[in-house]
């Protein structure tokens, strides 16, 4: 064989012709994944540990579900907000002493949140690794959440989104993520925006660190130089007494089909063009996805893959073009992503496309395959050369629901796909006709050349609302310009004047000091339909208490001026802050609106028409938004943002059958929708004004 | 080694909170074939990988003038073809195999490495002989090339915020050591540059004479050296090597710019100084002035700057060692409505109270542990521990010092740090560069 090889390269070397080729490997080393141990807490916490005697470091990691995507859209930011604030102070120590702490024994404590898990790592050398145990289980379990920090935070995060939001990079990937997933619980960024970062209040991270943080919620590795029975130990001592009740694990909605669209965030000032072409992908636990793995090697997973190899190395349009799936637990995206200087920048996205195209159509030839399938499994073994990287494996196969021998039996499971799997899973999957396209750049340089892909979005980078459902910030909608603004100021209060004319006069309506009404509300719930009778009650201006008659229950909720509360039969329970200042948006909207309309009157909220018949009410952060009937002149639809107890909703209540009480003009039906689905029917019975309600009569009864 | 390591454990006790652990050190072996290619090999048979690097001892500092940014252009090229690997053939033979392969450039040095499966040795090796001994780039390859240099600048410099910023530190500090410029170089010298300048720096730098192969992970060394030798003897010896001979004129008093910049949304400030070589015998307590400067949250410039003052985002005091004049940086950036010329202050105070007094040995024994810790998960793989012994090898030209490093950090004494805190970090030594929002740009959100 050496013989041969010689006497080729003196060939080559008389020729100049024939190349060499390259030599032949010897037989592989065997490797197999190495086998955590397993052992579940009394407390239901799940703990591996990864033996690895190699280096004098013991790391850890735990991970709970408590991601983005437990948080409400508006809400974007307090995840990572709450993983973030873990280490900034517990019940024991301040911030500085944890810092203090880690940094004398040269060690790391880390915690961050992702879509779906919260991650807090540490690692320390194996003299101190008890210390590094005890003070992960103290900020996992004891976080002060001091307002002073979360603060400190809040400014460092408002900061930090100032300088990614000059940069293209990181404003690509959040805008295809919104153009991929729409308005699904994945789509909203991790790091919040700068609005929704200000929505977050103390009280919220606390209920969210309860609803989730959880033994019974979580995952450990521990890996390095420990025996199990060590790490097993280790789990024990710090976290065998680690109580807290464990909420379900939530099913998430399905994202949204794919379809053809472009959003262009467009910076004036930029040279270069970030670029993302994607669409739905498949969650981690997807059956196809080792094939659908294999198959973007091919496609954009490598340096030889057809993406890179056309755009970069054949086209020179890019220093890098890469695809990839981005697996959650419940979803995913599946991403081309690539940058070029802005002339360039339709060329490129439609490489892409045409490629896509293409692909779909071939999707692996033998040479393609072998190589792909042989990297794979070649690689195994260079992914798994540290202990950590171990234990992040086996803490996948655990979050994300794999077989637990998924890692154990990867290789063989690689090594038996054939080529005809291959193609079918990108059958199956593909779509190159309902591409997402993302460009970040000089807009006005190629906006015009992508209108061929599908609807174009164009937004300007410092008007971006990644949360908001139309992608713009609020305010850059409304301020068209001074002028603009001032029409539609006087647009609006001529609408109001004639709603108030309509149903009764000014005078009337500041003459009434509380409102009674009886009637009956038809409830449709996911769980089945609901005939219950209700009394409301309402003493001007901040007091309101309905009461609700179900066959199961009667439920009482009441705003006593200050605070809200809630009772079921004889028992009674606080609500939390956020739903008292909801409760305080129903008592301004109710009986058709009379809080809103004294509230204009007094030059205590902004009106502006936003149509011929319809109006943007706002006061501070609430905004309603009222239509009224071309002829009458009544308010027959109002719809807000609002938080339930089941999360953020966009409310819609529609009114009808208007008669005249005491020369007051009132709806008698009530049509409720809620995000768009129906929730309630209601029709009113009785209505009486200043009847000489008490204010104790909304007080909250006294504890027995 | 179980002896040696109780041993540490009484001492530490005795000497206070000094980290038991030790790196456990790494059995090196050095030769040379009669080409003057050096060898450092370094058996681990812990794992079936292998990770193999070739420095060639030539970065953006060897660049003649009018041609800054060749080096880099050049490391892209050598993935372009070779006598027996076609165009982009070396990353798909790296890949087949399961293996992972790049390169990078710096100031002092290209480093191109692969790290696989360690049955696939000979096929590295003969990857990076091939294009030691030869180059074959088309015209057509060199410019498609240049273009995808172009966009990595782009990308890296031109686009992002603050993406300018080390061009403009750099620019500044260094008035004759090349230095001066970055590594990635300018867009003019870019489209300058011409084929014939490629295969020129072939012949005078990429010469056995001028490289060094590192290789760490699994093999016989014995198997592997003659794998090596069969590789590589039959490549001749170059020339002698053209060295820098700049020499950066001391500094004698403080400069301050200002640069405006559209990219940038807040306010920043460095505050650059002139250090001594990597390896000079005070680099270390300047690495551990560095370690108490920015380490951590508890470290002396994040709980003055970000936490107590809340005037900075980030702050960091960071030593640059290279080959040649060195540089010492304060970094800051403003958070949101702060004064950046109180920031550079706060900065410059923090670091003359550490040239005023002493550190306490609380803070001393704090970064110790921190290099400790930082040298043994600086030996977690392969890679990481071929990294640090290709610095060993070429740039402190002894790949031994691996093993003895440590000890040079461990000996560093408060009088020490205080001692070169006021001989570098000095008013005279001083380059300090603002960076402003240029005001006339598009303001993005949040300001």
């Amino acid at each position: 064989m050496r013989t041969l090889i010689l006497l080729t390269l003196s060939a080559l070397l008389a020729a100049g012709q024939t190349k060499q080729a390259p030599p032949a490997p010897t037989a592989p080393r065997p490797f197999e994944f190495p086998k955590a141990a397993f052992r579940t807490l009394a407390n239901g916490l799940r703990v591996y540990v990864v033996e690895d005697h190699r280096l004098p470091l013991v790391s850890a990691s735990l991970q709970v579900l408590a991601g983005n995507a437990n948080v409400a859209p508006e809400k974007s930011g307090l995840a990572s907000m709450t993983a973030g604030l873990l280490r900034e102070g517990t019940s024991s120590k301040s911030s500085q002493q944890i810092a203090k702490l880690i940094d004398n024994a040269g060690g790391s404590l880390s915690a961050s949140a992702g879509d779906d898990v919260a991650t807090i790592g540490m690692s320390f050398m194996k003299s101190y690794a008890g210390l590094g145990m005890e003070l992960m289980a103290d900020i996992a379990r004891n976080p002060a959440f001091a307002q002073e920090e979360i603060d400190r935070q809040m400014r460092q995060a408002q900061s930090n989104l100032a300088v990614q939001y000059a940069d293209a990079q990181y404003l690509a990937p959040l805008a295809a993520s919104r153009a991929i997933l729409g308005t699904h619980p994945y789509a909203y960024p991790g790091d919040g925006t700068p609005q929704t970062l200000g929505n977050i209040k103390r009280e919220e991270i606390v209920a969210f660190y309860k609803a989730n943080y959880a033994p019974g919620r979580g995952w450990m590795a521990i890996a390095g130089d420990v025996t199990a029975e060590e790490g097993f130990a280790l789990a024990e001592k710090y976290f065998g007494s680690w109580s807290g009740a464990a909420a379900a694990d939530v099913k998430l909605p399905a994202p949204p089909a794919a379809k053809p669209q472009v959003l262009i965030v467009d910076m004036a000032n930029a040279v270069q063009t970030q670029i993302v072409v994607g669409h739905l992908g498949v969650p981690r636990n997807h059956p196809d996805y080792i094939a659908l793995t294999m198959a973007n090697q091919i496609f954009g997973g490598s340096f030889n893959s057809r993406l890179n190899m056309k755009l970069r190395a054949n086209e020179g349009l890019t220093y890098g073009a890469s695809s990839g799936f981005e697996p959650n637990r419940q979803a995913g995206t599946f991403q081309c992503s690539t940058f070029t200087r802005t002339e360039k920048t339709a060329e490129a996205i439609r490489f892409i496309v045409d490629l896509l195209k293409e692909f779909k159509q071939n999707p692996a030839t033998e040479t393609e395959f072998n190589e792909a399938k042989a990297y794979m499994i070649g690689k195994f073994g260079l992914d798994n050369e540290t202990a950590g990287a171990v234990a992040t494996r086996t803490l996948v196969t655990a979050v994300y629901g794999l077989p637990e021998d998924y890692y154990v039996n990867y290789r063989r499971t690689v090594q038996a796909i054939t080529r005809q799997q291959v193609g079918e899973a990108v059958q199956r999957f593909l779509q190159p006709e309902r591409m997402a396209i993302v460009a970040v750049g000089n807009s006005k340089e190629f906006a015009k050349a992508l209108e061929s892909y599908g609807p174009v979005r164009v937004i300007k980078s410092d008007e971006i609302d990644f949360v908001a459902p139309g992608l713009v910030k609020e305010k850059a909608k409304v301020e068209l310009s001074a002028a603009a603004a001032a029409a539609a100021a006087a647009q609006g209060k001529g609408l109001v004047s004639a709603a108030v004319a309509a149903m009764g006069g000014l005078e009337k309506l500041k003459s009434i000091k509380d409102i009674s009404t009886k009637g009956k509300l038809k409830l449709t719930l996911p769980q089945g339909t609901y005939d219950a009778e209700t009394e409301t009650q309402i003493l001007y201006p901040d007091r309101y208490k309905t009461v609700m008659k179900l066959p199961m229950a009667t439920i009482t909720q009441a705003l006593d001026g200050a605070s809200a509360w809630m009772g079921q039969g004889a028992m009674t329970q606080d609500m939390p802050a956020q739903l008292t200042a909801e409760l305080a948006k129903g008592v301004s909207s109710a009986a058709g609106g009379i809080g809103l309309w004294l509230a204009a009157e007094a030059g205590k909220a902004e009106v502006h028409a936003t149509g011929a018949d319809s109006v943007l009410w706002k006061s501070g952060d609430v905004e309603v938004r009222v239509s009224f009937d071309e002829a009458t002149h009544l308010p027959v639809k109002m719809a807000m943002k609002t938080i339930g107890m089941t999360g953020p909703a966009e409310i819609e209540n529609v009114f009808s059958d208007f008669r005249e009480v005491d020369g007051l003009k009132m709806a008698f039906a009530t049509s409720v929708t809620q995000n768009g689905q129906k929730v309630g029917e209601g029709t009113t019975s009785e209505v009486k004004f200043n009847s000489g309600l008490k204010a104790e009569s909304f007080a909250k009864p006294k504890a027995q | 080694m179980h002896t040696f390591t109780r041993w540490t454990v009484f001492v530490s006790l005795c000497a206070g909170a000094m980290a038991a652990d030790v790196p456990p050190p790494l059995k090196i072996q050095q030769s040379q074939l009669a080409n003057g290619l050096k060898i450092v090999l370094a058996e681990d048979r812990s794992r079936p990988v292998a990770n193999l690097q070739v420095w060639y001892h030539v970065g953006s500092k060897d660049e003649k003038t009018g041609r800054t940014g060749f080096a880099h252009l050049f490391e892209h090229m050598m993935f372009r073809g070779s006598a027996n690997v076609g165009p982009e053939e070396h990353m798909r033979l790296v890949r087949e195999a399961g293996g992972n392969v790049n390169a990078y450039t710096n100031f002092d040095m290209t480093v191109y490495w692969e790290t696989f499966p360690s049955n696939y040795l000979e096929r590295m090796l003969w990857l990076e002989a091939d294009r030691l001994a030869s180059l074959d780039v088309s015209e057509a390859n060199f410019k498609k090339e240049r273009e995808v240099v172009k966009e990595e600048r782009r990308l890296r410099f031109e686009n992002p915020p603050y993406g300018t910023l080390v061009e403009h530190v750099l620019k500044n500090t260094f008035t004759t050591y090349p230095y001066k410029h970055s590594p990635i170089g300018s867009m003019e010298d870019l489209n300058n540059a011409a084929i014939a300048d490629v295969k020129a720096f072939h012949d005078l730098y990429y010469v056995p004479n001028n490289a060094t192969l590192v290789l760490v992970g699994d093999f016989d060394s014995k198997e592997a050296l003659a794998l090596i030798e069969k590789q590589f003897a039959k490549i001749p010896q170059g020339k002698a090597i053209p060295r820098v001979t700049a020499v950066e004129p001391a500094q004698t008093a403080g400069r301050e710019v200002t640069v405006k910049d559209k990219k940038a949304p807040l306010d920043a400030v460095v505050t650059a100084y002139h250090l001594p070589p990597m390896g000079h015998a005070d680099s270390y307590a300047l690495d551990i002035a560095s370690s108490i400067l920015s380490s951590g949250q508890s470290s002396r410039l994040y709980k003055r700057l970000v936490y107590d003052e809340q005037s900075a985002v980030a702050a960091q005091g960071q030593s640059l060692f290279l080959e040649g004049p060195s540089i010492f940086f304060g970094f800051a950036i403003a958070n949101q409505g702060k004064n950046i010329k109180e920031i550079a202050t706060s900065l410059e105070f923090t670091f003359n109270e550490m040239s005023e007094k002493a550190v306490s040995s609380e803070e001393l024994t704090k970064a110790k542990n921190q290099t400790i810790a930082g040298f043994i998960t600086g030996r977690e793989g392969v890679q990481a521990k071929a990294d640090f012994l290709g610095r060993c090898a070429v740039l402190l030209g002894d790949p031994a010092r691996y093993n003895s490093e440590l000890a040079k950090y461990q000996a560093v004494t408060a009088a020490d740090v205080q001692r070169v805190v006021q001989q570098y970090l000095a008013k005279s030594n001083q380059t300090k560069v603002f960076i402003a929002p240029d005001t006339g740009a598009a303001k993005p959100e949040g300001k």
